[in-house]
């Protein structure tokens, strides 16, 4: 759950994990940058879970790697990171499972000045229930669709990249989940900070606002002062670099309750781990797609 | 005759000391030399009895893609594994695992199935050999375990 970069500005774990799964699922990462610091004060805003698949470590979430995730079920609820500092340019992504059956809320919100005040919002990344998509949003208000409606059915999990950048008020997005094996892109302009040298300061992750009914879980956030954060490996649940018959046994083990597999395995990425899965990763390698590196976007 | 029992021989004497040391995939070329439209290869597992599931492709010069026959690729596979076959530019990709957290294959050989295909009469795949190529064996525990594989004249 937590991805460390040499180059990140912005480092926040949902929760810390170890080779051990009784390990408790925690924000304690979150924060930092924020009054009260890394597991302070402002680590979380209102009701948030963290937690495993199956009830241990504190919680349940469904999670997209590792043992670990973040389910949030109320509007208000996020974690946050204050690492970024007037960033001119900002590249992130995170993983979020939106499961709702109306409503558009936002997922993930960069904001300007302080998290007390509450700030100025740079941009925000919210997903539109009705039109089953996601969409971006300036510091203005303005909504910016991202990919046509029905690219991102729900109850599933995407992966979601984003690119600012102050000089020139650049948006790119990049979404791809639900075992797609292209991504859904955007680029927008108009997503300027409020000028100078402001930037972003913070971030909130988790259901930041906007009416709706249901659930969002997110997962590895990670953020980055250039260079684009690759998608995990999808299906590579025994944390190789290969799908292959071992990814199956972690899945089996994980659906027979035996042990939580250490890696991605929901190869179908509709948030739970199961037969489904195992099929998914038998697929990729009779596809000749199982090599991760070779095949990053499968 | 004579040089079929000194090949049982060696086999027996070869796959023994296999058995002792390590997991191996052994793809049998079952056909003739000469046959090139029908050709077969047998595939077995030789496991040190920890063997969960395993995936392997079978890289063969000259395959015509469409001519492979799939149907019996994992047919014998023990009761309590689930597996598959398939065929990507002039490869064959085969992957199976258990069910059961409780059940590896046995010690021992253990018949996999067999693939028929055709090969084409270009002399450009003359002398090139069939290879299988990133060979996995996992552990109930989705661990890795060491293993090899070759690939036998019948």
């Amino acid at each position: 759950m937590i991805r460390k970069s040499h180059m990140s500005i912005a480092l926040a774990g949902l929760a810390l994990f170890a080779s051990s799964q009784a390990f408790a699922c925690s924000t304690s990462l979150w924060g930092a940058g924020l009054t009260g610091g890394a597991g302070g004060a402002n680590a979380t805003t209102g009701t948030v879970v963290a937690g495993q698949p199956n009830g241990g470590g504190g919680g349940t979430s469904a999670r997209y790697s590792g043992v670990c995730g973040l389910r949030v079920a109320a509007i208000g609820g996020t974690v946050n990171d204050g690492s970024p500092s007037a960033e001119g340019t900002l590249i992130s992504r995170f993983y979020a499972h939106v499961n709702f059956s109306t409503g558009t809320p936002v997922i993930y919100r960069v904001s300007e000045g302080s998290i007390e005040t509450p700030g100025i919002s740079v941009y925000s990344i919210q997903y539109n229930r009705t039109d089953q998509r996601f969409e971006a949003v300036n510091q203005f208000g303005t909504v910016s669709p991202i990919g046509a409606v029905g690219s991102a059915v729900n109850n599933r999990f995407y992966h979601v990249h984003t690119s600012w950048t102050r000089a020139t008020g650049a948006l790119d997005v990049s979404v791809q989940g639900a075992a797609a094996t292209s991504a859904t892109t955007a680029s927008f302009t108009g997503f300027s900070s409020s000028g100078g040298a402001a930037g972003p300061d913070f971030v909130r992750l988790g259901w930041v606002a906007g009416a709706a009914t249901g659930t969002v879980q997110v997962d590895a956030y990670e953020s980055r002062r250039s260079t684009a954060i690759p998608r995990l490996c999808r299906g590579n649940a025994n944390v190789d670099t290969v799908r292959n018959s071992g990814d199956q046994i972690a899945i089996r083990n994980e659906t027979l309750a035996i042990s939580l597999a250490a890696g991605n395995p929901d190869c179908n990425e509709d948030g739970a781990v199961n037969s489904g899965d195992s099929i998914c990763v038998r697929n990729i390698f009779l596809a000749g797609q199982g090599d991760c590196a070779a095949f990053p976007n499968i | 005759m004579k040089s079929q029992l000194i090949s049982f021989a060696a086999c027996v004497f070869a796959c023994s000391a296999t058995l002792a040391t390590a997991n191996e995939v052994m793809v049998t070329n079952v056909s003739s030399a000469k046959d090139q439209k029908n050709s077969a290869l047998a595939i077995d597992i030789v496991s040190d009895g920890s063997v969960a599931g395993f995936s392997f492709r079978v890289d063969i010069p000259g395959l015509v893609d469409s001519s492979a026959k799939l149907g019996g690729c994992v047919a014998e596979l023990p009761k309590g594994f689930q597996g598959g076959c398939s065929v990507v530019k002039g490869s064959v990709y085969v992957i199976a695992s258990s069910d059961s957290a409780s059940l590896t294959l046995p010690q021992g050989v253990t018949k996999v199935g067999t693939i028929y295909y055709s090969r084409r009469n270009a002399s450009k795949d003359a002398g090139q050999s069939i290879q299988v190529v990133g060979a996995e064996f996992s552990d109930n525990n989705a661990n890795s375990v060491s293993g090899t594989a070759k690939v036998l004249a019948d």
